[in-house]
């Protein structure tokens, strides 16, 4: 570009003059800098949103790829699986007792050594380490093979989708630290219907005081084994009785190894003193403005109640705030744990105790885990020798209890559970439990719908585009046409469900009768995104064959080939680059479309791989869709898992028209 | 189809309006009228071309000649909205009759356009596919014989027989137009239509293109669009004068440069327009 000189009578000899020119000159440099600088900044916008989109998913994803197993030894005793004894697969399928013999085999290994069982109150919360979904292969394996029956083997099932995402990481934390004061263990005698009956502590024993050690860890743990321990009950399975003994710990300890805990003690019932005074002016606000009679006695009811816990709850927070004597020990100045306060557990000689009452230096609890050592009398326990679990959380503001916490902690230490790649996850289909759900329906699911649209759409696209691009006369019509296609290239896929809902499922599937036409199978799904991206194939196929030269055909029909000829020799082989890349991008759009397929029941619960094109399925985005509604935390790193996964097959689809783009485009 | 067959298709052969008529007619073209849509492009042309001799069209730009020229092979049907009147007769015989098969029509009279337009396919693949579409080899070695001899005819031969297995699109401008005449040569034509064939080339090129057309006329009937009167003279026995559409005149080539009837032929011959 040359600028256009003035003359001036600055000029000399035909150059503008110099300071003019410099300040032109400037001025577009300057407007060109800001140019560019706008377009990397919005290049950098576009790369940074797709950074956070790609970061936060994978994120999110990070722990659905791995996943807590337990490795038990079960052992299959006939009277759980096969009470009559008969070995009919059809009676053990329906009545046959897997489940039971896991859990078993759980409290043994809890137990080890299986000579003192586990405290039969904690029976649930073994339970909760294990869902029973997760042994019906276990329980197929034994259908399949009535031989089994009475021996052992060994199975490795998912814990627990709310327990496995605690030993991630995810979710709640626990602080595990070890123990920074000597301390006495003093065990109690059995109570007897949950009324305490204690026995007044020794005096505590001055330990030697060693530097405090505090090694916080989020995960509880305990060391392997267990000793008699002499409160336990026997037995995880023997029945119920009343007044059941259960053993019982005090603890004293020499220095304030608790202060972590009675902070977070602080702090909560502060919270919830709050809570309830924000509680008391909402009512007092109704209770004011006068609403009607029956409201008011209810309204009335609520605030005195509420009334009431404040009180006790300032009485608590009173003796909290003047520190608990301790010499007053068992008496009425220590703190009840409820489930709805911090949780403490002390682990130590092999078992774990639940503090259930608390002051400054003493726990008073129940023996959750039996101790491996457990002291005939009053034992001292050196500094170190001891950890701490405190969990913030109340136990009634989470699924999982303080037990399965401990189990999970002493399984893990005990190499029992361990992580390793979630294999499920892409060998199995949905499950209502997040730990036993995959995506192989959707996968499957997804690979027949677009199998089923790319031989639905792709010759019918191809063929409409040649006809239109080659043959047709150029008129009103094929203007109309051409139009249209735009204007359906257009439309939202909803509306394409909608149309494959009443046609191919309520006309051809109902009306006519065709039996293959029902909802969720991806034969459907397959003819509806067909139509879904016929629009867009015929668009990037008509491009493709309007970009080969005209000469092209020429040379062609100049030698006496047919129409057909020309088109089918030559133009459309030059054309196929971009006539496959349209199909790819296509299918890759109809891979990643889900509003559609859930109009048309493609949303149904699949818990099996489909097995065809007529077999129920999902596909990947509606399992996405579906998994993100579900309430359970530990979906949504399944969801995001997902989303990679389909993310990975569009990149992969969109490398490979790329890829065919580049390889097999001509010059000419 | 959009052209229509001749008016009158039994009408005996009028005496030439304006052209001598020679012993050895090959096309014979009367009152053609060409029309893209509602634009009438051609005029009542009126012109015979003789058999084995280089025939030159001259005008400026846009005054019909390539319109005529794809007359006379057809390829105007291809075009959407072309509409053609007047009657062409190659061998005596109205090629517009409705039992002419333009596709037929096209492999007897060949057609090299302005830019070389070989496919992007093999040197080998480029001359073999008329012959293979018409079915004019029946073995392998037959079709070997019809490529090397049409390469060797169009005199391409020496150049590219070691390399006949590679891209046609590879080789130069020249080269490529001459692999084009092969091509069109390979279907045994009886006529060669060539829209200005050495436009797109360098004069070394375009020598030997013309060099080409002189040896191909022995056995060819040509008929070349130019829009270099250097070449016209250096190539062709006769030569017609377009002007809008209008045949202006036609008669042996060096009258037509050294003495034509028209003041337009005049005009455009000593540089005037055009
Ligand atoms: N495909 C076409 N559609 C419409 N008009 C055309 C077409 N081809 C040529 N014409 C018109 O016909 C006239 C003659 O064109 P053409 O025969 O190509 O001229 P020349 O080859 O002598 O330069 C020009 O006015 C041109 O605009
Ligand atoms: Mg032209």
């Amino acid at each position: 570009m040359t600028e256009p000189a003035r003359p001036s009578a600055e000029m000399t000899g035909g150059v503008p003059s110099r300071e003019a020119n410099g300040a032109r000159i400037r001025r577009r440099r300057r407007e060109e800098a800001r140019f560019q600088l706008y377009g990397r900044l919005a290049v950098l916008t576009a790369l940074a949103a797709l950074a956070v989109l790609v970061v936060s998913i994978a994120l999110t994803a990070r722990t659905a790829f791995w996943q807590n197993r337990v490795t038990l030894d079960v052992t299959l005793a006939e009277s759980a699986v096969d009470p009559s004894g008969k070995r009919d697969p059809e009676e053990i399928r329906f009545s046959g007792d897997v489940i039971g013999p896991t859990y078993e085999a759980l409290g043994r290994v809890l137990a080890a050594g299986g000579t003192s069982p586990l405290p039969q109150r904690f029976a649930p919360d073994v339970e909760a380490l294990v869902t029973d979904l997760a042994t019906t292969p276990l329980l197929k394996q034994v259908v399949a093979d009535p031989g089994l029956i009475g021996k052992t083997i060994r199975i490795r099932v998912p814990i627990n989708d709310d327990i496995d995402l605690y030993l991630k990481g995810a979710g709640f934390k626990a602080q595990r630290m070890r123990g920074d004061a000597a301390a006495t263990l003093i065990l109690t005698a059995p109570d007897t219907g949950g009324a305490a009956v204690r026995i007044p502590p020794a005096p505590p024993e001055a330990a030697e005081s060693g530097e405090p050690g505090e090694e916080p860890g989020e995960e509880p743990g305990l060391a392997a084994g267990v000793a008699p321990e002499p409160s336990a009950i026997t037995g995880g399975t023997v029945p119920d009785v009343a007044g059941e003994a259960e053993g019982r710990a005090i603890i004293l300890f020499e220095g304030d190894a608790l202060r972590n805990f009675m902070g977070q003690l602080r702090a909560e019932i502060a919270r919830e003193i709050a809570i309830r005074e924000q509680e008391t002016g909402r009512l007092d606000q109704l209770v004011t403005a006068g609403t009607g009679g029956g409201t008011g006695v209810g309204t009335e009811a609520e605030r005195l109640g509420i009334a009431a816990r404040i009180e006790l709850l300032r009485q608590e927070s009173a003796l909290l705030q003047a520190g608990i004597d301790p010499a007053a020990s068992a008496g009425s100045n220590t703190l009840a744990l409820g489930d709805d306060r911090p949780s403490l557990m002390i682990g130590l000689r092999g078992g774990v105790v639940k503090a259930e009452r608390v002051s400054e230096t003493r726990i008073e609890g129940i023996i959750v885990k039996p101790f491996t050592d457990a002291p005939a009398l009053d034992a001292a326990v050196e500094t170190g020798e001891y950890w701490l679990l405190t969990i913030a959380l109340p136990q009634n503001q989470r699924k999982l209890s303080d037990a399965t916490i401990v189990y999970a902690g002493a399984l893990r230490d005990q190499g029992i559970i361990k992580a390793g790649f979630n294999t499920g996850f892409f060998t199995r289909a949905d499950s209502r439990e997040p730990e036993l759900a995959g995506i192989l329906a959707g996968l499957i699911g997804s690979f027949f719908t677009i199998l089923v649209c790319m031989v639905a759409a792709a010759p019918l696209a191809i063929g409409a585009a040649i006809y239109l691009e080659e043959f047709a006369p150029k008129n009103r019509v094929t203007d109309f046409i051409e139009v249209n296609i735009n204007n359906l290239a257009a439309v939202p896929a909803i509306v394409y469900g909608l149309l494959g809902a009443a046609v191919f499922l309520d006309f051809l599937g109902r009306r006519v009768g065709i039996p293959n036409l029902a909802p969720g199978l991806p034969l459907v799904a397959g003819l509806v995104l067909a139509l879904r991206t016929l629009p867009t194939i015929i668009i990037a196929s008509r491009a493709a064959l309007k970009s080969v030269p005209p000469s092209i055909r020429e040379a062609a029909l100049g030698i006496g080939a047919s129409k057909m000829q020309a088109v089918f020799h030559h133009v459309l082989p030059l054309a196929a680059p971009g006539v496959l890349t349209g199909a790819i991008i296509g299918m890759a759009g109809a891979l990643g479309e889900s509003a559609p397929l859930i109009l048309i029941g493609m949303q149904a619960f699949v818990s099996q791989a489909p097995t065809g094109i007529d077999s129920g399925a999902t596909v990947l985005p509606v399992l996405i869709y579906s998994w993100s509604d579900h309430p359970e935390r530990a979906f949504a790193p399944l969801t995001s898992a997902t989303i990679i996964v389909l993310l990975v097959f569009l990149v992969l689809m969109n490398g490979l028209a790329a890829f065919v783009r580049r390889r097999f485009e001509r010059r000419w | 189809m959009t052209a229509q067959s001749a008016a009158n298709p039994n009408s005996p052969p009028n005496p030439p309006a304006g052209a001598p008529m020679g012993p050895e007619v090959k096309v014979q073209a009367r009152n053609v009228n060409v029309f893209y849509g509602d634009k009438q492009a051609l005029f009542d042309v009126t012109m015979d071309v003789p058999d084995k001799s280089v025939t030159a069209f001259i005008g400026p730009s846009g005054c019909g000649k390539s319109t005529f020229l794809r007359s006379i092979n057809r390829m105007n049907d291809t075009i959407e909205n072309c509409r053609f009147t007047g009657n062409i007769q190659i061998n005596a015989r109205d090629i517009y009759d409705r039992s002419v098969d333009p596709v037929v029509l096209r492999a007897s009279v060949g057609m090299v356009f302005q830019k070389p337009n070989p496919f992007p396919k093999s040197i080998y693949e480029n001359v073999a596919y008329g012959p293979r579409i018409h079915s004019l080899a029946r073995t392998r070695s037959e079709m070997d014989a019809i490529v090397e001899r049409s390469l060797m005819r169009a005199g391409l031969w020496g150049e590219v027989k070691d390399r006949l297995h590679q891209p046609g699109t590879g080789l130069s401008g020249g080269q490529q137009q001459r692999l084009v005449i092969a091509r069109a040569i390979a279907v045994s034509p009886e006529i060669i239509l060539m829209d200005e064939p050495c436009s797109a080339l360098d004069p070394i090129a375009t020598t030997r293109v013309e060099e080409l057309i002189g040896d191909l006329a022995r056995n060819f009937c040509i008929i070349i669009v130019t829009h270099s009167m250097a070449q016209a003279a250096r190539v062709s026995k006769r030569t017609a004068f377009f002007h809008l559409g209008n045949l202006v005149e036609m008669g042996p080539t060096e009258e037509i440069f050294t003495n034509p009837r028209d003041s337009r032929t005049q005009d455009y011959i000593t540089g005037r327009f055009g």
